[in-house]
């Protein structure tokens, strides 16, 4: 062996500790820091299915184009007045996602941690409402500039479905404690779209058949019962009552 | 640490399914000894703010099950749990480190190390889906330690595990139990001979041992008993005594059963141990045998 | 930006070791250093983790060093039995004692932790050209050192 050789290992020998042990208790007790509430809404961002964001921007532009290729003829306003009809699907698709922890029998566990199963539905609502809420301006926006209605007769258009089937869906996950949650919810989905579709073959233009005020009325009484049965989703939360199929 | 359980009552329409349970804890491991049924799951769940108790109370250093920071110092494993597809390893864990408030960094650096610590290294970047029993059991023992939690729960966590990974299992609650309160419900004896300082047995909802082992078993001290019979003895023995184990020879049957005193003149006392206390509780036959006497 | 703390450790704490020259507080500060890896985390440059962490060992035991009760300690015996091993390593130690002090790091982090050339560059600032000829020159020196001691029979 040459002196460099033999040299270099001495060197790495002559400190030469012995085996430390506390270190596998240090390792086993490493504390971690902390992140706060902004940080975690944050990072669930990224745990929401991409082909979700992906869908809606689909669907959407789907209705667009529909939209803007056709022109306003009074035959053509039928078909664009399907169009509110896919919006009980926007609502599905983020249904399916916020009770992703029900259908993945995640709900137990999630309610052990820092920021818990109610938390964490909240901001998955929050970060898919908004983004939802964002798709549905822009078609109210699109709606406007192609149909003569007034603001008001389009919002309704949109935000009614929108809110019947919300307030469907929330309904049947506060009754439906089981995995199979989301076909009911597609089921509430389906049905709110074929009303639409079947109000609107039949009456033309049922915003304007009945009277805004009673359409208006409803618009609060959805609003209101949506609030009540959120609440109760969230209370719902807080204690284990769903079985795993 | 000190887990305090004070008269906590779980109740449905049609049954109890925990009785008035008391008792405090300290750091240590703890097994929670009982048949299926017996109501471990549902004192662990309360434990955890799970399920709220119908009547009673639980504070761990006077928090409050419902608190924040109670939850910042439990680690659960439940005795299901699900997980959502495509994770791998690591994804899994990085997930329930967000739900824990973890710094994301800090978390990646916990989750190297506690794949380590479960010998899960050379599958962190695999899909759980490709997990056998054991190792999903290991990862839900890696996800309840990424807090470092003060309270340990496991539930049922040796169920479905063959010897080898059991002795694995074993080896790494020894390593996590200093300064901590660990508490793992079974009903397979063997673990809690090697691994529990105190054990806890519950029947029908209720807390009817809370000892470490020795103290336990003084209950059957003296009264095992081991004897070999003919066979129509062999069953006239079992019609009057709790049987722990009956073998058929030969010529004849070899009993072990308890008996408070010696039930063939040839009998000879054996040494009990916590095998023969769980059949002891947990046979049916033992309320017949303790009522008819 | 991810280190494995398990492998890294012995290392940060035969490097604090090497700085301190006791085995216990050695330790204390290795965990320091790592305690404060973890909390400075999402920070810091992601290309240098490594050399971020021999930073902080380095400054950990320099504050260390500076705490008014501190003494240079006596050398701790380390695991070893044959008492001919126990003084070669004490009388290379103290070889590597005689050198200049950014020589003697360099020997250390690069024949002790092996660390690659190029990470050392990153820890010590100092450029692989430079690094490679210190080094050379370090064990020329310390060739030198030991030769009086018969090291090279």
């Amino acid at each position: 062996m040459n002196k460099d050789k033999k040299l270099k290992l001495e060197i790495k020998s002559a400190y030469e500790i012995p085996e430390s042990n506390r270190k596998k208790d240090f390792l086993i007790n490493l504390e971690i820091p902390k992140i706060n509430f902004y940080e975690f809404f944050i990072s669930q961002i990224k745990y929401i299915r991409k082909r979700i964001f992906f869908i809606q921007l689909v669907v959407m532009l789907i209705c667009l184009i529909t939209l803007l290729s056709i022109d306003s003829t009074s035959l053509n306003i039928k078909y664009i007045s399907i169009l509110p009809s896919a919006i009980p699907f926007f609502v599905l698709i983020i249904a399916t996602e916020i009770s992703r922890s029900i259908s993945y029998n995640m709900t137990e566990l999630e309610m052990t941690t820092k920021y818990s199963l109610g938390q964490i539905i909240i901001v998955r609502t929050a970060i898919l409402g908004s983004v939802n809420f964002i798709f549905l301006i822009f078609l109210l926006i699109s709606l406007k500039l192609k149909l003569e209605y007034s603001t008001l007769i389009l919002s309704l258009y949109i935000f009614i479905p929108f809110l019947l089937t919300c307030f469907g869906s929330l309904y049947v996950m506060n009754y439906i404690r089981n995995k199979n949650v989301n076909f009911y919810c597609a089921g509430v989905s389906i049905s709110v779209s074929l009303a639409n579709i079947l109000l609107y073959n039949a009456t033309g233009n049922m915003y304007n058949y009945l009277s805004v005020k009673f359409w208006l009325i409803l618009l609060v009484a959805l609003i209101v019962g949506v609030i009540i049965q959120a609440k109760k989703f969230i209370r719902s939360t807080e204690e284990y009552n769903w079985n795993s199929l | 640490m000190e887990l305090i359980i004070d008269r906590i009552t779980k109740q449905y329409a049609n049954k109890i399914a925990v009785d008035r349970i008391s008792c405090s804890l300290k750091d240590g491991v703890y097994a929670l000894l009982g048949s299926n049924g017996a109501g471990k799951t549902t004192l662990m769940r309360m434990l955890c703010g799970v399920l709220a108790p119908t009547s009673g109370e639980i504070k761990l250093n006077d928090l409050n099950t419902s608190d924040e920071e109670y939850r910042n110092l439990l680690g659960y494993l439940p005795q299901d749990f699900g997980y959502y597809p495509d994770f791998t390893a690591m994804e899994f864990l990085m997930y329930i480190s967000s739900l824990k408030g973890l710094d994301k960094s800090a978390a990646k650096l916990r989750s190297t190390e506690l794949l380590n610590i479960t010998s899960l290294s050379d599958v962190a970047k695999k899909k759980i889906k490709t997990f056998s029993g054991g190792m999903k059991q290991r990862l839900g023992i890696a996800q309840a330690m990424l807090n470092n939690p003060k309270l340990l729960i496991l539930d049922e966590p040796t169920a479905g595990l063959d010897p080898k990974e059991r002795v694995k299992f074993r080896n790494l609650i020894s390593d996590l139990s200093k300064d901590r309160i660990i508490i793992l419900s079974t009903h397979i004896v063997s673990d809690i001979e090697y691994i529990a300082n105190k054990i806890l047995v519950m029947k029908s909802g209720q807390l009817i041992h809370n000892g470490s082992l020795d103290e336990i078993i003084k209950v059957i001290e003296n009264k095992i008993w081991e004897c070999s019979v003919s066979t129509s003895e062999a069953e006239n023995l079992s019609k009057m005594y709790t049987i722990i184990n009956i073998r058929h020879e030969k010529d004849n049957t070899f009993l072990r059963l308890v008996s408070d005193k010696s039930p063939t003149p040839d009998a000879v006392k054996a040494q009990a141990c916590l095998e023969d206390l769980y059949i002891y509780y947990f046979s049916d036959i033992s309320e017949v045998e303790r009522n008819g006497k | 930006m991810s280190i494995d703390i398990n492998a890294h450790y012995d290392c940060i704490y035969k490097y604090c070791y090497f700085k301190i020259k006791n085995l216990h507080i050695a330790e204390d500060l290795a965990q320091e250093t790592f305690l404060k890896f973890i909390k400075q985390g999402s920070y810091v440059d992601r290309d240098k983790p490594l050399a971020y962490l021999y930073t902080i060992a380095k400054n950990t035991c320099i504050d260390y060093m500076r705490k008014p009760n501190y003494a240079e300690l006596t050398e701790e015996i380390l695991a070893e039995n044959d008492f001919e091993k126990i003084e070669l390593k004490r009388v290379i130690r103290e070889a590597i004692d005689t050198l200049p002090s950014d020589e003697q790091e360099l020997v250390f982090l690069r024949y002790v932790n092996e660390l690659k050339i190029g990470d050392i560059a990153k820890i010590t600032g100092v450029s692989r050209f430079s690094i490679n000829r210190k080094l050379k020159k370090a064990l020329e020196g310390l060739k030198l050192v030991l030769r009086e001691e018969d090291f090279f029979e």
